[in-house]
């Protein structure tokens, strides 16, 4: 047996002994709670078993011609009752319980007692006591029995010193008389503890091989769900490998076509545009891969921020009603309630299951079109809000339903065949519902369509403005992020440092930027980037934007960031990654990059990102004076709507740069953690980018275990530079 | 204090006063069964006004006993036990006073005592238990073959218990002609006469 076998075995093992003790425990609690229950009953019988014996024998003391009641039926009455409804009141309230059971031993042995003295001792009273000890062994404790035992010797004892005829019927006793009692009844305990221990290793054995059956069944059970996951996993790569070869083939063979020299300029542009779009499918059956992966290892992570959801739910349907056109469908979008202006949630992830929604509505559908209704329910904890993508489609059978959120899986494989997929968008769409606080479900019906309900918590929307109508959203909706490509017409006028390993990518990426009109310096490394960086910024030449690819050898580029960061460059660092999930944003935003950009890198989305860093520097510039003589304002402060919420914020900054210095005095990490992840998710709503990038990467650090002081007081620094208006103290 | 802890003190205090007041009631109950009635202040020779007959040359046994007394029909069985025993010396005779001896599901009647006791005479009435001075019922007068007394006292061991006792044994000794150990015994059982009528009695 191998050491990994013979873990195992223990752990089987141990697991196995764990639920037997459950089982065994399960079985007692019954057995003890039945008893209880029926000595409950002949407690109370014995009550009125004693009343109906005292009233008969002694109803009344004489006195000549008077009576009076006779003392033993006031003892049957009071004693019995006192012996009686204790122990029953227990069996009731508390049945199964140690107390339970010794109450109930002590009060059938007080019966015993009672009996014995109602009878004037008579012998024959005596075997009560027997037959008690005999039906206590029912509950198969021996303790139970040792308890009633102790009663009785006891009683005998006591009892018998002080008033012997009342328990041996005579005046004079023997001292010792008591000690023959004891030895019968010692003698009838050591039959009954052994038959009780003799009945406990039996349960105890059934109990055992019932938990090794279960584990048996368990096994058995596991390695099907195993044999039937590797079956779907094995399903799912030869998929997936069709998926794959499918636009490889395309993506070889233009290729081999463009090296043709007979190729025609025309058929040139045709190819490349069949090798994007081919290139495009590959990445989203990359991404989707990645997600699920991520999900199912829980490293997802999602932002808490606030957005849009109108701005959110118009992009998704421009997005989507070109393709829903390309096949004749209409895309409407409805307001079924009033839709709050912004939510507290993860924007990127919010458009990612609607787009995938969206998109397979409009797949699956050959006639009529597609909606999407939006509904708001407003919670005492927060609201919800909830997306309805009906479309006329295909619809689905009720088991397709049921296998529709399993991840690899669709509807069936003819699905594959007609409409291809990798069978992860609708499982990566319902863990992500689950992780925005909501859920995903499908109502369909074959042939009629499919209603998609994604249902999202929204965070608290007290004060946030509402809109009744979707054009009333629509008319105030303001581009997500104004395109710095269109404003500069796609040029760009400044230097650019590159810092890229990869030749293909650092040709590709000076490529674009050269033909958008940037001079580019390319470096191979994070240290070479610091050296040419620091060394220009202190020339006076500094470039206006470093593009750093974060995974380089020798130094990467979280490394040379925070180098260059921590010497005071204040110049745009835009992170360029090959990690594309949240948790990597936040993390290349907390080394001190001020924008994010995802391999592979489209040409619009790099010149943009280029452009908007060029952008927001010269505005930080033009702000540097204000900076510079001590005041960080809001991009609202020349709102005067916003005055006092961005006031409000403002001093609740205050508050907490003082409950972070504190917490940091204290060493407590976890309330610096969490007041940094406050003022990185609201600061950015209210104006102040510089604090959330500040805050992100406090929070960062506080997760981990190096230093944070540095990071603290910088926090702190800007928090009291912080205004509301220009020229405010 | 920790909860578990606090919940086994409860429970033990619960325990505790509740068994102590079980001990307490039996206790109670028990002192009451061991009191004894008043004592005969019995004639030391066979009163010549009495009625009831005495045979020279045999032990005269008398009971006097409450019909109603549940303490009487442990008295009677313990005197059929003795009886039994010394038949051949041995006159008894059952006064039932107190209450008519009616016939009583309840009660000792004058039938019930001659089924336990055939060869023994039953009276009823309260004029020899005043001629004998007997207040408590279960009270038991033995008379020697001369017509003195030879034993006083209950032949029980306790109010209505039946079984082995100092009266019991000394009457025994009686019956078969030896000598008692004691002479006397306590008395256990209802009082034969009211406070007004013992009253009247001892005028």
């Amino acid at each position: 047996m191998t050491v990994a076998e013979a873990t195992s075995s223990a752990i089987d093992s141990v697991t196995t002994r764990a639920r037997a003790i459950e089982l065994r425990d399960e079985h007692e609690q019954a057995l003890f709670r039945t008893n209880d229950h029926r000595f409950a009953g002949l407690l109370v019988a014995q009550w009125f078993i004693a009343m109906v014996v005292a009233c008969v024998a002694t109803p009344r003391a004489w006195v000549g011609l008077s009576s009076e009641v006779h003392s033993h039926v006031l003892l049957a009455f009071l004693l019995g009752g006192w012996l009686a409804v204790p122990p029953v009141w227990l069996a009731v309230a508390s049945p199964g319980s140690a107390t339970t059971r010794f109450a109930i031993a002590a009060g059938q042995m007080g019966f015993g007692a009672l009996l014995i003295h109602l009878s004037g001792g008579r012998i024959e009273t005596h075997f009560h006591v027997f037959g008690s000890l005999a039906i206590l062994a029912c509950y198969r404790d021996y303790r139970v029995i040792l308890v009633a035992t102790l009663l009785v010797v006891v009683d005998h004892v006591v009892r018998g010193a002080m008033f012997p005829e009342s328990i041996y019927g005579v005046a004079t006793v023997e001292p010792s008389r008591w000690v023959e009692h004891a030895m019968w009844v010692a003698f009838e305990d050591l039959f009954l503890i052994a038959t009780c221990l003799r009945a406990q290793r039996e349960m105890w054995g059934i109990a055992e091989r019932h938990a090794k059956l279960e584990a048996h069944r368990e096994v058995e059970r596991d390695m099907s769900e195993a044999r039937e996951a590797n079956r779907v996993k094995s399903e799912f790569i030869a998929n997936m490998s069709h998926e794959i070869r499918t636009p490889m083939t395309a993506i070889l063979g233009y290729a081999d076509l463009l090296l043709d020299a007979k190729t025609t300029a025309e058929e040139r542009r045709t190819h490349i545009q069949t090798i994007r779009r081919n290139g495009d499918h590959l990445l989203s059956i990359l991404n989707d891969v990645l997600d699920i992966s991520k999900i199912e290892a829980g490293r997802m992570t999602l932002e808490a921020v606030s957005c849009s959801p109108s701005a959110i739910i118009g992009d998704v349907a421009s997005t989507m009603r070109v393709r829903a056109k390309e096949k004749g469908l209409s895309l409407d979008v409805q307001y079924a309630t009033a839709i709050p202006e912004t939510i507290e949630s993860d924007p990127t992830r919010l458009r990612q299951v609607l787009v995938n929604l969206v998109s397979n509505a409009v797949k699956f559908t050959g006639r009529g079109g597609v909606r999407i209704v939006v509904r708001c329910q407003e919670l005492s904890a927060g609201g919800t809000l909830t997306f309805e993508i009906v479309d006329t489609g295909i619809g689905m059978s009720d088991s397709q339903m049921t296998r529709v959120f399993e991840p690899f899986v669709q509807a069936d494989s003819s699905t594959t065949r007609n409409f291809g997929g990798t069978g992860l968008g609708l499982a990566i769409c319902r863990r992500l519902s689950l992780m925005l606080g909501g859920d995903l479900v499908v109502e369909s019906q074959p042939g009629r369509g499919s209603t998609f309900r994604l249902t999202i918590r929204t965070g608290m929307l007290a004060g946030v403005r509402m809109f009744e109508r979707w054009e009333e959203a629509g008319d105030s909706i303001q581009p997500p992020e104004a395109n710095p490509e269109e404003q500069s017409h796609g040029r760009l006028d400044c230097h650019v440092l590159l810092a890229e390993d990869g030749p293909d990518n650092q040709l590709l990426v000076a490529t674009h930027l050269r033909r958008a009109g940037a001079r580019v310096t390319i470096v191979e490394n994070g240290r070479l980037a610091l050296e040419r960086a620091t060394a220009s910024w202190r020339g006076g030449v500094p470039f206006d934007v470093i593009l750093m690819d974060m995974q380089m050898p020798e130094m990467d580029g979280y490394e040379a960031t925070r180098a260059l960061r921590a010497c005071g460059y204040d110049w745009p660092i835009v992170a360029l990654t090959a990690h594309a999930m949240a948790g990597d944003r936040l993390k290349c935003l907390a080394a001190g990059c001020c924008g994010y950009l995802t391999k592979p890198v489209s040409r619009q989305g790099l010149i943009a990102a280029v452009a908007a860093a060029v952008q927001k520097k010269g505005a930080s510039a033009s702000a540097s004076g204000d900076r510079e003589s001590g005041g960080i304002f809001s991009e609202m402060a020349d709102d005067p709507e916003m005055k006092d919420i961005v006031g409000m914020f403002v001093e609740s900054l205050a508050r907490n740069s003082v409950a972070l210095e504190a917490a940091l005095g204290d060493g407590d990490r976890d309330t610096v953690k969490r007041l940094a992840h406050q003022i990185k998710g609201a600061a950015g709503g209210y104006g102040f980018p510089s604090i959330t990038v500040a805050a992100a990467r406090l929070e960062v650090l506080a997760k981990g275990q190096g230093p944070i002081d540095e990071a603290v007081r910088e926090l702190c620094a800007m928090c009291r530079k912080v205004r509301v208006v220009r020229g405010a103290a | 204090m920790k909860t578990a802890t606090r919940r086994l003190l409860l429970t033990g205090i619960a325990a505790t006063l509740w068994l102590g007041a079980v001990v307490g009631g039996l206790g109670l109950a028990s002192a009451y069964e061991a009191r004894a009635g008043i004592s005969a202040d019995a004639p030391r020779a066979w009163p010549p006004r009495t009625r009831i007959a005495r045979r020279e040359g045999r032990v005269t046994v008398l009971l006097f006993a409450h019909p109603l007394c549940p303490c009487t029909r442990a008295s009677v069985r313990e005197l059929q036990r003795i009886a039994a025993r010394g038949r051949d010396r041995v006159d008894i005779t059952v006064v039932l006073a107190g209450a008519p001896a009616e016939p009583s599901a309840l009660g000792v009647d004058e039938l019930v005592v001659r089924r336990l006791l055939p060869t023994a005479t039953v009276l009823v009435g309260e004029d020899e238990a005043r001629t004998f001075s007997v207040r408590t019922s279960g009270q038991v007068l033995a008379y020697d073959e001369r017509g003195a007394l030879a034993f006083a006292g209950g032949i029980t061991p306790g109010r209505g218990h039946e079984g082995p006792s100092v009266g019991g044994d000394d009457l025994l000794r009686i019956a078969l002609g030896e000598s008692p150990s004691r002479g006397h015994a306590r008395v256990f059982g209802c009082a034969l006469a009211g406070p007004r009528a013992r009253s009247a009695q001892e005028h």
